[in-house]
């Protein structure tokens, strides 16, 4: 036999997953979706002005769409639009190579935090495994394709956590601390609820650790101020902000319907009772959001959200790693060398979840990569593990057991590059908020021929839905000069209504509407009654993704 | 007497104490009150609702219903009559041993009193077990049954005939026993039987014969069942339903048809999506069984759990306990949801219920591992969340305001003491159907029923003697001449006769405070 060389190994992982990354990354997803058209415009308007599209100098947050979205992405990709232009594929670079550079970082972290010697030859393995399933995750991919915040965050966390284990376990200088304290300060500026949780995640970690750090616990204590000096303009505002607050209560658990119902129901007339009986309900309606994102169904089945059929679609994690991850959590209970780093894997996972469960969402798989990130890991662990009993076998059985492994794993991973290449844009045309890139470039190549164009973005394929972003993809696909934007960008008197130059995005309401002159108004059949429309006032006819059902209509009057 | 007698006498005390002091609650759900009138039916007259003599299926408008729940709320009727009582004291008494029984598996299991009393306690004061304890149900039957094979079997000496009249009694009381009762045995032989291992059964002891007699008990109660009329529908529809899921095979054909229809290569798709994923739903469905929010979550849309949400604490503790140590006790649990995997989607509370007692031992177990103070934080915390789950009782009686509408009793009694009148119900005044609560609340009589079914499989019932169900195509005129009849209509029947001229004589409102019965007079049948 021959050993295997570790660096050749992870760079063929780094390599294998670029390229599940970067193939045809301007392609899939098939349009930019109102994240990352937001971001985009957002970041170009940066690089241009130093202002967001409504004008505020630098913001700490970004009012986006009314999400309030943390400011490094928006940074990074007007950095990235500084050097590569403002093509859509831009947007999406800094997420794939984010994601990219997050297979090195599981690599370090599953080395920092089980090796108590760097050259075990068995943590190597369950870290280049480790890399393996984070090069092909499917929550890894997804997230990485879309360009979404949260990756970035994550492989900060990863990179500062295996500082912090770097300077304990082989006891380097306190630069090392300052080092990771830094890009922890970083990292809670990628998403919301890295503000949060982060700083619950270092507490576990120094009480875990205390024996490595108490000791010398003076040396940590200026990192410490400066990390809460650093920390403090995101939490300062995160409180102070009405803007930000009112996003916060949006996305709280108790916008929930069913909750909101329940809640109703404990009403007795006592404001004590009243009282105890809502906050129980919330309780356990919590408790169960927060239990229900464990669900192997979710985790394994349909978790991404990717299909409208139920139980077929893609989890986070492929249903081949569920035995892995059994066995990497036996493995990480009965081990006794490492037990401080399962219990950080355990608190890690079990306090990164909390985001999902005191959110509205049935469930949001992008507040919680983190947890799937480390519950890859525990998946690589149970694998070596599992590996490790099948050296025991006899000869022949573990012969057939190896291809066998093999195939399954071929075939799931196989199923989930279908599901997402394939049936995602077909399934969900609506939720990535297609086709509103071509209505965009359709209104621009009308823009001299009327006075005005009405968009309404209310659409759906089974219920009104009102799109958001609609005013970042005109100005976007126009290549308006955000300078321009932020000066003509307005509210406006009609319902749901915002400006700019000659466009009007709001509710049409075709009985007043259908006397305008000159102007082009594009709506979905929820607006606009399409049978009684001369049929040589429509003009164009926009389809979802599947090229089937009526979306839009663009009619001129 | 020994303390420690003491201790576990209080439990049980305790346990009887819950259950009794509130006798007449919860109100029944339809199925429920079914068993109860039928059970009374049969005491008095050696037939069931439907006028068959002592037959071994029953009726409900889910699924075949076994025998053993049925005979023993009849023979308790026959006991104590036609009341709550006669109804529920079997249940609650099955509900009381469970904890004893209960405390000696723990102590089988672990070798520790601290646990067996841990584990009873939690069984005593549980409220989904409360709750099952007062109700007929074929669960907590099944719960005592299982508890007590595990004793035996595990016990030096076996008493074969014992083993295969409580197998015999668990074949007759749950299909679900069909499934889970031969890996039950043979985990219990081979984990938990003293002295015993392999070895033993490889050697024809006697061991061997209960396992033999286990599959062949389930073969013949399987093949008996399938001979039956809608015995292989039965099955199909209730207990391996995921092969007739249409949504699951709908989608694998959508799945694959964009697939195809984005050029892809035909044998691919067929590799990709074949019925295969049925394979994989049914074990990611059993697995989701066991997910912690089937413990300590919602289940069935209610907002509390099968546990008290602070117990998860000792639950995770206790978990990595047995992983780390003896995983024997982790088998039950998989054994019991076994049959999730050859069902559609969704959680099955009957089967997560069966898994009760050995989740107990693991938070009782997970509670020995933690200090004198953190248990008593807990338990303070636990007993305060329960006070506060039994006070609230208006919230409970509203969330369950579909399933166990307790606003029915009084529409039932104020319908059957209408004096020489005709009167029709509408038959979708209720969730599930009305026709048990009539038969449980006023005193129907069996009659020589018409229709001679000998296996009535979700047959539902329209004619009650003076009353009569309204369907939803029964369609209402104004009387040409005077007219006895009165109606209990729906809104739905409500709204039939906007047009005819009626005299509205009462109505009544659900634990909502929505109207939903219309007592009206004045209109004819058509």
């Amino acid at each position: 036999m021959f050993k295997l060389n570790t660096r050749l190994v992870l760079i063929t992982i780094l390599l294998l997953g670029c390229f599940l990354r970067f193939y045809k990354l301007d392609q899939f997803p098939v349009q930019l979706n109102h994240d990352e058209v937001t971001q985009l415009y957002d970041a170009i308007s940066i690089a241009h002005t130093g202002k967001d599209v409504y004008g505020n100098f630098m913001p700490v947050i970004f009012k986006s769409v009314g999400d309030y979205k943390s400011p490094f992405y928006t940074y990074t990709t007007s950095i990235f639009y500084r050097i590569f232009g403002g093509d859509e594929l831009t947007i999406r670079l800094p997420g794939a190579i984010f994601g990219s550079l997050t297979i090195l970082a599981v690599f370090w972290f599953v080395l920092s935090l089980l090796g108590n010697e760097q050259s075990s030859s068995s943590n190597k393995k369950i870290a280049l495994y480790a890399a393996f399933f984070t090069a092909i995750a499917p929550f890894e991919l997804f997230f990485s394709r879309k360009s979404f915040e949260n990756g970035a965050g994550i492989l900060l966390m990863l990179i500062g956590f295996s500082v912090l284990l770097m300077h304990i376990k082989n006891k380097l200088s306190t630069r090392w601390i300052y080092l990771s304290l830094f890009i922890f300060s970083i990292a809670v500026y990628t998403y919301f609820s890295h503000a949060i949780i982060i700083p619950l995640l270092l507490l576990i970690f120094i009480l875990i650790f205390r024996k490595h750090l108490f000791p010398n616990w003076k040396k940590y204590l200026w990192p410490l101020i400066i990390l809460l000096a650093l920390y403090s303009p995101i939490i300062i505002l995160t409180i102070t902000n009405p803007d930000v607050s009112y996003r916060t209560k949006t996305v709280f658990i108790k916008q929930d319907v069913n909750l909101g119902e329940l809640i109703k129901f404990t009403k007795t007339g006592n404001s004590f009772l009243d009282a105890l009986f809502e906050n129980r309900v919330l309780w356990d309606f919590s408790l169960s959001r927060y239990l229900s994102q464990f669900n192997p169904i979710y985790l394994f089945g349909n978790g991404l959200d990717l299909t409208n059929q139920g139980i077929l679609g893609a989890g986070p994690l492929y249903l081949f790693q569920l035995p892995f991850l059994i066995f990497g959590v036996i493995y990480l209970l009965k081990q006794t060398t490492q037990t401080l780093g399962a219990k950080f894997i355990f608190f890690w996972i079990i306090i990164g979840m909390i985001p999902s469960g005191l959110t509205f969402e049935r469930s949001s798989p992008h507040r919680v990569i983190m947890v799937f990130t480390m519950l890859n890991i525990v998946s690589a662990i149970g694998f070596y593990f599992l590996l490790s009993i099948l050296r025991g076998f006899r000869f022949y059985l573990s012969k057939l057991l190896y291809p066998l492994i093999f195939i399954i794993m071929l075939l799931n991973i196989s199923f989930f590059l279908h599901i997402y290449f394939i049936n995602y844009p077909n399934e969900k045309s609506q939720s990535i908020q297609y086709p509103f890139e071509q209505i965009a470039r359709f209104a621009w190549e009308q823009y001299d021929k009327v006075d005005t164009i009405v968009f309404d973005p209310l659409y759906g394929i089974h219920a009104p839905f009102i799109g958001t972003g609609a005013h970042y993809y005109l100005a976007y696909f126009g290549n308006y000069p955000p300078e321009k934007f932020q000066k003509e960008y307005r509210s406006g008197k009609g319902e749901r209504e915002t400006i700019f130059d000659k466009f009007s995005i709001r509710k049409v309401d075709w009985r007043e509407d259908q006397n305008l002159k000159n102007v082009l108004i594009i709506a979905s059949p929820w607006s606009l009654p399409i049978a009684n429309i001369s049929k040589d006032k429509i003009i164009k006819t926009f389809k979802y993704y599947d090229g089937k059902k009526d979306a839009f209509y663009a009619v001129k009057l | 007497m020994h303390n420690k007698s003491w201790l576990i006498i209080t439990i049980l005390f305790l346990a009887f104490f819950i259950r009794f002091y509130n006798l007449s609650s919860p109100f029944f759900t339809s199925e429920e009150a079914r068993v109860a009138s039928r059970g009374f039916i049969i005491s008095l007259t050696g037939r069931d609702e439907l006028g068959r003599s002592f037959p071994l299926l029953f009726n409900s408008l889910t699924d075949y219903q076994l025998p053993v729940e049925s005979y023993l709320v009849a023979l308790s009727e026959l006991l104590f009559g036609k009341n709550d009582l006669g109804v529920r004291l079997p249940f609650v008494i099955l509900g009381c041993i469970l904890p004893f029984l209960v405390y000696k598996m723990a102590q089988k299991i672990t070798g520790q009193f601290q646990v067996g009393i841990m584990t009873a306690f939690l069984t005593a004061i549980s409220p989904t077990l409360v709750l099952i304890s007062n109700i007929p149900n074929q669960i907590i039957i099944l719960l005592n049954l299982y508890s007590l094979l595990f004793l035996i079997i595990s016990r030096k000496k076996i008493n074969r005939a014992v083993i295969i009249l409580i197998l015999f009694i668990m074949m007759l009381t749950s299909k679900i026993a069909w499934l889970v009762s031969l890996p039950f045995v043979f985990a219990t032989i081979y984990y938990f039987r003293e002295s015993t291992g392999l070895q033993k059964l490889q050697s024809f002891g006697k061991e061997k014969f209960i396992l033999i007699f286990s599959m062949i008990a389930f073969v013949i109660i399987f093949i008996a069942f399938l001979r039956i009329p809608q015995g292989k529908r039965s099955i199909l529809e209730n207990n391996i339903n995921i092969f007739s899921d249409i949504t699951l095979i709908n989608g694998i054909n959508q799945l694959k048809g964009q697939g195809l229809d984005a050029g892809l290569n035909s044998f691919l798709e067929r590799v990709l999506f074949n019925k295969i994923h049925l394979l994989f739903s049914g074990f990611l469905n059993w697995f989701s069984q066991l997910s912690p929010e089937s413990f300590f979550g919602s289940i069935d849309g209610m907002p509390s759990g099968i546990y008290i949400g602070v117990l998860i604490i000792p639950f995770l503790i206790g978990i990595a306990y047995f992983i780390k140590g003896n995983r024997k006790l982790l088998v039950y649990p998989l054994i019991f949801t076994f049959p999730a995997f050859f069902m559609q989607f969704g959680k099955y509370k009957e089967l997560i219920l069966l898994t009760i007692p050995f989740i107990n031992i693991i938070v009782a177990v997970g509670l020995s591992k933690l200090g004198k103070k953190i248990v008593y934080s807990i338990l303070i915390i636990a007993l305060v969340e329960l006070l506060v789950t039994y006070s609230m009782t208006s919230f409970n009686k509203k969330i369950t305001n579909n399933d166990r509408p307790t606003w029915l009793k009084q529409v039932i009694i104020d319908a059957a003491s209408e004096q020489n009148k005709k009167i029709g119900i509408s038959d979708n005044i209720v969730n599930g159907d009305i026709t048990p609560y009539i038969q449980w609340f006023t005193d129907f009589k069996v009659d020589n029923f018409s229709e001679k079914i000998d296996f009535p499989y979700r047959f539902k019932r329209y004619n009650l003697g003076k009353i009569t169900l309204l369907l939803s195509e029964q369609r209402f005129t104004s009387c040409s001449g005077f007219s006895d009849d009165i109606f209990y209509l729906s809104k739905r029947d409500l709204n039939k006769i906007n047009e005819i001229n009626f005299k509205l004589e009462n109505v009544y409102k659900d634990n909502l405070n929505n109207e939903v019965v219309f007592v009206v007079s004045n209109i004819c049948l058509n």
